[in-house]
């Protein structure tokens, strides 16, 4: 009992080691948005503070998933801390855009490698706000109301902005078919 | 194919396609070594040694969940036959272990249902300091308040046989008729008392060496006592009182941020299906919420006016005062919790 619990310990834990791998990056990231040092090492710990609550979704300290995982939840707490320095409002989105970019026609849509290439390039196009929030649903599992939790903003939000991101990857797509 | 099949195979493809985009995303590794302040590496180690400490209790609990729940078998049934035998001996004894009456105003409950040190309730603390953290377990509390410079660190935990307190430059104290200790240093004072099973520590602290006096450290200990509360009320992170939340909500999440001027609290209770949120922000962080198909009506809580945001899936209350922007929404599965309700629990919340 007792040598386990100094194995326990000694075990670095995973967000530490987190910490450790990726800080430099992370501040890299926070930096380029806030222009400021006290601020990015501000939204490190506040970007620690909610990866924490979702440690269960990184699986290898060591992979391109978990460093995106982490840069984009820094990259939108560094966001939102530059917005509530300079009061700026949360931004609703025009809705004109929205209307323009709604596909008519799911089913043109084939199911091939051609076009997961192609939708995956489409999603690469995406503005960062709308592509964060569609990676952290589809990619690392993470439920609406959790993404809202995690990048401090609203359910209806992160709802919209999923809706959104769908259906500006459809307009790129059928755009690149056009071609 | 009909339209939700079709939905259905976008969707998988879109899933693909967003793991493939996520892979080819490259970011440059930043290869110099960035120096972070001392205060910034203070931070994250304690992050840090706050989440091996619950890390290390989970383990533990669940290593030893068999021998908890044999102890806990066992101290009920010592407890059960402790009590029939004293109402045996003394059947006009009242049981009065604690009392909810006479709580002082703007006393702050630390609520601990499970554990066996019951609800901590400090009737006193000082101007400007708040509760900003608390942990407990079965038989050890600890609780820290801070006014974003000094902090006070307050610590309960079972009295050990072989424990021993080092006072020697100690002066002595009476805690309300305990005997205790206060150690009093440059950079930290410390007060330490015992009752018959627990030791009581009290520490003051702060990066830059200023602590809060003695006199006031004595105050804080002879005004903290076990109290009662009502079953329904739930408190919460940052003083804030639900003195009415439904039968089987449980607050699932709680959280603070505070920058100084921008301070945001988020509370939210769940009973399987059905979440109630609770949201409050600075007042210069403007808010959006979307009121596409939603029934908009102005109504009045507690003499105050709001506005009730109706929505097939969600139910949604605003209001502001000079500091604070507040939400309460109600969401779920089946859709929100009941307007009755939603109401009820609106009129019911405390800032205590």
């Amino acid at each position: 009992m007792f040598f386990m619990t100094i194995r326990d310990e000694e075990k670095r834990l995973k967000v530490e080691e987190l910490y450790y791998a990726y800080r430099n990056l992370m501040y890299k990231v926070a930096y380029e948005i806030l222009n400021d040092h006290h601020l990015a090492e501000d939204a490190i710990s506040e970007s620690f503070i909610r990866i924490i609550k979702n440690l269960h979704k990184i699986d290898e300290t060591k992979s391109n998933k978990t460093r995106n995982f982490l840069v984009i939840i820094c990259r939108n707490v560094s966001i939102d801390i530059y917005n509530s320095k300079i009061k700026i409002e949360e931004c609703d989105y025009p809705e004109e855009d929205v209307e323009d970019k709604k596909i008519q026609n799911p089913a043109d849509i084939v199911v091939s490698k051609e076009s997961i290439e192609r939708l995956s390039i489409a999603i690469s196009k995406l503005d960062n706000k709308y592509k964060d929030v569609f990676i952290l649903n589809r990619v690392y599992d993470i439920k609406t109301e959790d993404i809202a939790m995690m990048l401090g903003i609203s359910y209806d939000n992160v709802r919209k902005r999923l809706q959104r991101a769908k259906e500006g990857i459809l307009c790129e797509y059928r755009k690149g078919e056009g071609k | 194919m009909s339209n939700d099949a079709l939905n259905q195979v976008i969707d998988m493809l879109l899933t693909e396609a967003a793991e493939v985009a996520n892979e080819n995303e490259s970011f440059e590794v930043a290869e110099d070594d960035v120096e972070f302040s001392e205060k910034h590496e203070e931070k994250m180690k304690k992050l840090f040694k706050k989440e091996k400490r619950k890390n290390s209790f989970k383990k533990t609990l669940k290593n030893y969940r068999f021998f908890v729940c044999l102890l806990l078998l066992v101290g009920m049934i010592v407890c059960a036959v402790n009590y029939c035998v004293k109402r045996q001996y003394d059947p006009e004894r009242k049981i009065v272990d604690e009392d909810k009456i006479g709580i002082k105003e703007n006393s702050v409950i630390v609520k601990h249902e499970n554990s066996t040190l019951g609800n901590l309730c400090f009737e006193y603390i000082p101007e400007g300091f708040r509760i900003v953290s608390q942990w407990t377990a079965e038989e050890s509390a600890e609780v820290e308040i801070e006014d974003g410079n000094v902090k006070i660190l307050y610590c309960k935990v079972p009295i050990e046989e072989n424990q021993a307190v080092d006072a020697e430059n100690g002066e002595m104290v009476t805690i309300n008729g305990l005997k205790g200790t206060i150690v009093k240093n440059v950079d930290s004072n410390v007060l330490m008392w015992q009752d018959d099973k627990y030791l009581n520590t009290i520490t003051s602290s702060s990066d830059n060496g200023s602590v809060i006096a003695g006199e006031e450290i004595i105050k804080i200990a002879e005004n903290i006592r076990n109290v009662i509360t009502d079953k329904s009320e739930v408190y919460t992170i940052d003083n804030i009182c639900f003195k009415y939340i439904p039968d089987g909500y449980k607050v699932i999440e709680e959280s603070i941020s505070d920058r100084g001027v921008i301070k945001s609290v988020y509370v939210i209770f769940h009973d399987g299906t059905t979440e109630v949120s609770y949201y409050k922000v600075s007042i210069r962080v403007k808010t959006t919420i979307f009121t596409e198909n939603a029934e908009i009506t102005n109504i009045t809580v507690n003499g105050k006016e709001r506005v009730l945001i109706k929505k097939e899936q969600a139910t949604t209350l605003v209001w502001h005062d000079d500091e604070y922007r507040y939400n309460l929404s109600s969401s779920g599965q089946n859709g929100p919790i009941s307007e009755e309700e939603f109401i009820k629990i609106a009129e019911n919340i405390e800032n205590i």
